[in-house]
């Protein structure tokens, strides 16, 4: 079992944390009808090393604190989601020669996508503060209120409603944060702007794949909450829900959680380590004018 | 097409007369054509990793010289006029002497004397599509 864990573990750190390999950069590359130099694969490998780096330190750090605070297994999942989405905000500009498009005001990536990551979280911070309000009013004067969930999801309390509304504010705005930053942020070093621009579009999709995924994720640990609404008193101190809504919503919870997962994955994969097959284009002409100026 | 822009940040050259020289080059030579909307200048700042002034600077100073126009919501427009001036328009004299300066510091760089750069410029002149092969 403690292999299996840590070959899991592996599997997962490695696209997050390291570039990918060169001849699937080259691929990437000319599926986006660019053309493959060296300087341009250097480019690319370098900022891919960077979000990698990037993306390794946060896991670390995040690992590290969430050991320590003994939280559930379900926050080290959010957690790997939101070191793709930090590691695709890294600075990658740099060097002497700063270049820049001045034709075409390419935005991002498809921003119906981050409506999905925004209503997701609304409905997750909006859902957390429902049933703590209804946990809370059904727990009248008992203490330390805690119910059960099935097929190992996290038991809920006031406590979990309240990580799991605030952990999904919080990833919305880093998220939010990271796609401003994204779009905004110098050239890559080395890289032609057409070049940059496809690194900008990897960027923005990992960010936003992983907030989708982080958000599925949150709302997937909510679901066993859902049992709140069916709480009605037994006798002085007794408090009873319905069984079968609770298991419902713990099976609901662990599908929503690998829905969560599988986003995750297309965030670090997708496009560059799993991405589409080699596919020719013609290149656009490029104008570039000398430096210097009068 | 795909217009490029490139700052050296070492170069004695300030930052926004760079920008500004070669976007009046691109609009001179076509590659923007008239109506073009250029990038906002906090985009274009931060992709060349540069303050806001600069390129405000430079878009100030294009805007000066009838270059660009620039309005609201519209942002900063390649101005129509500009393309229909003719060689005699100074503007157009002094992108020409910029390439010609850039030109004759390769040639230097090369060995070339003034005869054979003439020699190679005729050359490329009557025949365009002929790509300099340096002798």
């Amino acid at each position: 079992m403690v292999v299996i864990v840590v070959m899991v573990l592996v599997l997962a750190a490695v696209p997050l944390a390291s570039a990918p390999p060169t001849s699937r950069m080259v691929a990437w590359l000319t599926a986006g009808g660019q053309e493959v130099s060296e300087p341009t694969l250097v480019a690319v490998r370098a900022a891919g090393q960077r979000i990698g780096a990037v993306s390794g330190v946060v896991a670390a750090v995040l690992a590290v604190v969430l050991f320590v605070a003994d939280v559930d297994f379900y926050l080290a999942l959010v957690g790997y989601a939101l070191a793709a989405v930090v590691g695709a905000a890294a600075p990658l500009g740099g060097g002497p020669r700063r270049r820049a498009e001045l034709t075409t005001a390419r935005r991002s990536g498809p921003a119906r996508l981050v409506g999905l990551g925004v209503g997701l979280a609304a409905v997750t911070s909006g859902s957390a503060l429902a049933l703590g309000v209804q946990l809370a009013r059904a727990s009248g004067d008992r203490y330390g209120v805690v119910l059960t969930s099935s097929f190992g999801m996290p038991s809920v309390d006031l406590r979990h409603l309240v990580i799991v509304g605030s952990v999904s504010g919080g990833v919305l705005v880093v998220s939010l944060l990271a796609l401003v930053f994204v779009g905004r942020r110098q050239t890559a070093a080395g890289a032609a702007p057409a070049t940059d621009v496809m690194i900008r579009r990897w960027c923005a999709h990992r960010v936003q794949w992983g907030l989708v995924g982080a958000q599925l994720m949150l709302i997937g640990a909510l679901a066993p909450a859902v049992q709140v609404l069916s709480l009605r008193s037994e006798g002085s101190y007794g408090l009873v829900g319905d069984q079968g809504l609770a298991a419902a919503g713990s099976a609901v919870g662990v599908a929503l959680l690998a829905a969560g997962v599988v986003a995750a994955a297309v965030a670090v994969l997708v496009p560059v380590w799993v991405g589409p097959r080699h596919r020719m284009r013609l290149t656009a002409p490029r104008v570039v004018a000398g430096v210097g100026g009068r | 097409m795909v217009v490029e822009l490139e700052v050296d940040v070492t170069s004695p050259t300030p930052h926004y007369e760079q920008i500004r020289g070669q976007i009046e080059r691109f609009v001179l030579t076509g590659a923007l054509e008239p109506g073009m909307r250029l990038p906002p200048i906090r985009q274009l700042a931060s992709h060349l990793g540069l303050s806001n002034g600069v390129v405000a600077r430079a878009y100030h100073e294009l805007e000066r010289e009838g270059v660009v126009t620039t309005g609201g919501k519209r942002g900063t427009i390649v101005a129509p006029i500009i393309a229909r001036s003719g060689a005699d328009d100074p503007r157009r004299g002094r992108v020409l002497a910029d390439a010609a300066a850039q030109y004759a510091s390769v040639a230097h760089a090369l060995g070339f004397d003034l005869e054979k750069a003439v020699l190679a410029l005729r050359g490329a002149m009557s025949v365009p599509a002929t790509p300099f092969a340096g002798s």
